[in-house]
């Protein structure tokens, strides 16, 4: 408390100086520094000097952005460094070893994987070549004695016993020299003679056990076949007498494979020509990576084991390779395995462990981060509060004060403030009402003395200034007074400035009266001019007003003929509905005449039928003529043979025959005219047909007439309501004439008033001039201009 | 319109009397006579009512029976002019002679005094009267087989007829069996 008592001394030492406060507060600073302060203010005192003497050099060199930093900022970043860093780097750490360790664990075992299949698979091949062996000293076989004694059913028997009792045989067969099979387990599987087949032409060569590189069966089977063969000697002799052959169950291999393979895991085994002959997908779903691999990697040269990461078209594989090795006695095949499987399920756990760290350390991060933010807010906020209050009292404001909380040193420092705030502040109040008297004892003495000088000179100025204005009552208004300081002096700038304003007013007035002469003068001419257009005007109304009166006849003699041609136009409809109607009863007409012309046409179809009949009862006289002509010459003949006595029947008899003869010729004639009345007939036949066409014809012509003169009804419809139209316009056009005819007359009368009142416009014209001369004269008794 | 030829014939006056013939066309063109006392009956006769016989001459067509009695039937315009009848026809017109039995041998030979020959004519037509002091011999040449049955020749407004001896028909060497 005893600082509190220190400072308002020392700030009374500054007003009564009159002084720099700048530079009383350093001085107070520096006694506070060395004065035999208290041990409470020297802390005080010392922390105070501390927090404005450390930021002054620092302010004019600028050292980059932590000093820019606010303190608040500064707190947040330097405990989440702290929080945050170790987490990160022990996290990176660890997981970077636990990967190294992962990936090598996971990338050792798919090598050991893939080297397992390889070491199974020659043990595999190792058993079949042992089974090989055996079968090759089969006493059916390579014991003569045996042999004989044995059937060949029975061998049969036993190769098919010998298959069925290993699931990894599909077939055997023995074949002798020639190639011709002597006995086998199954008579489909082999064919007539394989003397030309591989299998069989190695083991003649070398009499040694062979196997065929696998390749995919000639008689399009699915599988690729596995074919061993082996030479068999006689037991006795020693001699190559058969060879035996057995065809693998590659399924067989296939499925312990399969179970061999981990899920996800591609396996394939590839023989010395580098071909998959076995993997565990089938061919359409295989990657198309481990079919072109052989392309890749010179692996299958060097035999060793190897694996690496290769990138596939999707994704990247981790790919092993491994020989397949046989026992030092057994035939060397020279196959290899080829494993295959996606780096993001074989590393699936490496990712899993990054996954976890990067989550722990994100929410460790964050929380930390939280965590740091609220305690910095905490701690800064009263210091932050505190400077705001600080800059207030800085800047003048000595209102302003701090809210203190809490016994801390911060709460200690603020209400300390606040009492230095109010001391300064009842300083000042004091300072300001002893400057206040003081000013007013000097004032008084010496406003008495200005008031005296000042009368005297506004005197003699006033004289001069009214001896100077003289000259301007009588009209010259180039006078000017003269400039003095004063009160005096602002009248003679005023005066002046009046006496240039009217100066340029009277100045204008002359130039204005003389354009009102000129102009006076040229509005007389324009003025003139009119009144004889106007004149004019109205001769050409007159004209005008003629010609509408003829338009007007016109039109009326135009709507008279419209009214006769519509009386024409009725005429013609009228007489086309009445040929309408005629034409009606035409086609009417007609009709019944084609109605007649059928029935007549049927009727003389009739005819002919009756004359038909007719010929047909005159061919039958005829014969009845004929007959009686012949009964006519026997009664002749019996005459004749009567002697005398018959002469007068045999007149008789003459007689019934030239009867008979006349009648014959009579149904001759008959005969023509029928044939002539038929001929007829057919004739007016044909003429009815052609008298219906044409009535058909003319009926279509009558109604295409009818249908001409229906549209010239519409026509003539059509131009009535046309002209009744154009009658109409034409009386409209007569009325708009009518009343152009009176607007004409009204602008008629309109022009000659116009005429008339710029005749009085002129006269009035003359009187302005008059007028204007006068203000001319008035004017000119001003001086405006310095005589020359 | 003309008169009727049915009345031109009515109003003709009677043929002049004396022996009567018949009248008959050996073809279109050739008219043909044969004394009334010759002929038994004219005849018309079904096509079927004719059974052919083998082993004659052409012109012969077959045996009919008339009244019980059976004779021969011949063409007579192929037998006389070469020119058959149409095949087509249905019925034929023939004319039955009665002809004298000879001592020789014929074919027509029957146990009656007197054998039936009949004739088929295209055309029978009527009975004749004229006396037979007007039959010319024959002017012109004729076919060795119409001459030796020709009685004479009749001229009568134009036409020239063929008289005809039926004895002389049925004595022709061309129907005797070949």
């Amino acid at each position: 408390m005893t600082t509190n008592q220190n400072l308002p001394s020392q700030l009374n030492t500054v007003t009564s100086d009159n002084g720099n406060v700048s530079e009383g507060r350093s001085s107070s600073y520096a006694s506070g520094d060395g004065g035999a302060a208290p041990p409470n203010g020297q802390a005080s005192g010392s922390r105070a000097a501390d927090e404005t003497t450390n930021p002054s050099p620092s302010q004019p060199i600028p050292k980059g952005f932590w000093q820019k930093l606010n303190l608040r900022t500064k707190v947040i970043g330097l405990s989440l460094s702290l929080g945050v860093s170790p987490i990160v780097l022990v996290g990176g750490l660890g997981f970077w070893f636990v990967q190294r360790n992962v990936d090598t664990q996971v990338t050792t075992t798919q090598l050991t994987f893939t080297e397992d299949i390889s070491t199974f698979t020659a043990e595999f091949m190792g058993a079949r070549f042992e089974d090989l062996i055996t079968f090759s000293q089969l006493s059916v076989f390579a014991d003569p004695k045996v042999r004989e004694a044995v059937t060949v059913t029975d061998q049969n028997a036993l190769l098919q016993q010998l298959v069925e009792s290993s699931p990894v045989y599909e077939d055997m067969a023995v074949v002798n020299l020639n190639g011709t099979p002597v006995a086998v387990s199954n008579p489909e599987g082999i064919p007539e003679n394989v003397s030309q087949n591989d299998w069989f032409q190695n083991v003649v060569e070398t009499q040694q056990i062979t196997w065929v590189q696998p390749r995919a069966p000639l008689a399009g089977g699915l599988d690729f076949a596995l074919i061993g063969a082996a030479p068999i000697f006689d037991a006795q002799t020693g001699e190559l007498i058969y060879i035996i052959r057995t065809r693998l169950d590659i399924q067989e291999l296939q499925r312990r494979l399969d179970s061999f393979a981990a899920e996800g895991t591609e396996v394939a085994l590839v023989d010395a020509n580098e071909q998959i002959f076995l993997a565990n997908t089938t061919e359409g779903e295989r990657n198309p990576l481990l079919t072109g691999l052989t392309e890749i990697v010179p692996w299958f040269d060097d035999r060793e084991s190897q694996i690496t990461v290769l990138d596939g078209e999707n994704a990247n594989y981790l790919t092993a390779y491994a020989p397949i090795v046989h026992g030092p006695e057994d035939p060397q095949l020279n196959w290899s395995v080829v494993s295959l499987i996606d780096t993001s399920t074989a590393f699936a756990a490496s990712q899993q462990l990054l996954n976890t760290l990067l989550i722990g350390a994100i929410v460790t991060v964050l929380s930390v981060a939280a965590i740091a933010t609220i305690i910095a807010n905490r701690t800064t906020l009263p210091i932050l509060r505190m400077t705001d209050s600080v800059k207030r009292l800085g800047s003048g404001d000595l209102k302003a004060r701090i809210l203190t909380r809490g016994a801390d040193e911060i709460a200690q420092l603020g209400s300390n403030i606040n009492l230095m705030a109010s001391q300064i502040q009842d300083l000042l109040r004091r300072q300001e009402e002893s400057v206040q008297q003081q000013l007013s004892a000097q004032a008084q003495v010496e406003r008495a003395e200005e008031e005296r000088q000042r009368n005297e000179v506004m005197q003699r100025e006033l004289v001069q200034l009214l001896s100077e204005m003289e000259e301007a009552s009588n009209g010259n208004l180039m006078v000017r007074t003269e400039l003095s300081a004063g009160e005096i002096g602002i009248i003679g700038d005023v005066f002046n400035a009046i006496i240039e304003n009217l100066r340029t007013i009277v100045v204008q007035v002359k130039q204005a009266t003389g354009q009102v002469n000129s102009s006076i003068d040229e509005s007389e001419t324009a003025i003139q001019e009119l009144a004889d257009e106007a004149l004019a005007q109205m001769d050409e109304i007159t004209n005008t007003l003629n010609s509408v009166e003829q338009m007007s006849h016109s039109i009326q003699d135009v709507a008279n003929n419209a009214r006769q041609a519509a009386e024409v136009a009725q005429v013609a409809s009228g007489a086309a509905q009445d040929s309408g109607a005629a034409m009606d009863r035409t086609v009417e007409s007609i009709l019944d005449l084609r109605s007649t012309v059928a029935e007549t046409g049927k009727k003389v179809k009739q005819l002919g039928e009756s004359s038909q009949q007719i010929s047909q009862v005159v061919s039958l006289i005829n014969e009845i003529a004929m007959k009686t002509n012949l009964l006519a010459v026997n009664a002749s003949i019996e005459a004749a043979h009567a002697g005398e006595e018959g002469q007068g029947f045999a007149v008789v008899a003459s007689e019934v025959g030239q009867l008979a003869e006349q009648s014959a010729a009579a149904t001759k004639e008959i005969e023509q005219i029928v044939k002539n009345i038929q001929m007829g007939t057919r004739d007016v036949v044909e003429a009815m047909e052609k008298g219906t066409t044409q009535v058909v014809e003319g009926t279509q012509l009558v109604q295409e007439t009818k249908q001409g003169l229906g549209q010239i009804v519409e026509v003539s419809q059509k131009i009535d309501q046309l002209l009744q139209s154009i009658s109409k316009a034409t009386v409209s056009q007569a009325e708009t004439s009518q009343t152009v005819t009176q607007l004409m007359q009204q602008i008629t009368q309109a022009s000659q008033r116009t005429s008339d009142s710029s005749r009085q416009v002129a006269v009035r014209l003359q009187s302005t001039v008059e007028v204007a001369r006068d203000l001319e004269s008035a004017v000119g008794q001003f001086k405006v201009k310095a005589e020359a | 319109m003309n008169a009727s030829a049915l009345a031109q014939r009515l109003i003709q006056p009677k043929g002049p009397s004396g022996s009567a013939y018949l009248s008959f066309q050996l073809n279109e063109r050739v008219p043909a006579l044969l004394p009334m006392t010759q002929v038994q009956e004219v005849i018309v006769a079904q096509v079927q009512q004719i059974t052919p016989m083998p082993n004659m001459p052409p012109c012969v067509l077959g045996l009919s029976t008339r009244r019980s009695r059976v004779m021969w039937v011949v063409d007579l315009a192929y037998m006389l002019l070469g020119t058959p009848l149409p095949s087509n026809m249905r019925t034929y017109n023939i004319i039955i002679v009665r002809v004298a039995q000879m001592q020789q041998q014929n074919i027509f030979a029957t146990t009656h005094s007197q054998a039936l020959l009949g004739l088929i004519v295209p055309v029978m037509k009527g009975v004749m009267r004229f006396s037979p002091e007007l039959i010319q011999t024959p002017q012109g040449h004729f076919a060795p087989n119409l001459m030796r049955c020709l009685r004479g020749c009749l001229l009568q407004q134009d036409d020239m007829f063929m008289v005809l001896d039926a004895e002389a028909i049925a004595r022709s060497p061309i129907l005797q069996s070949p």
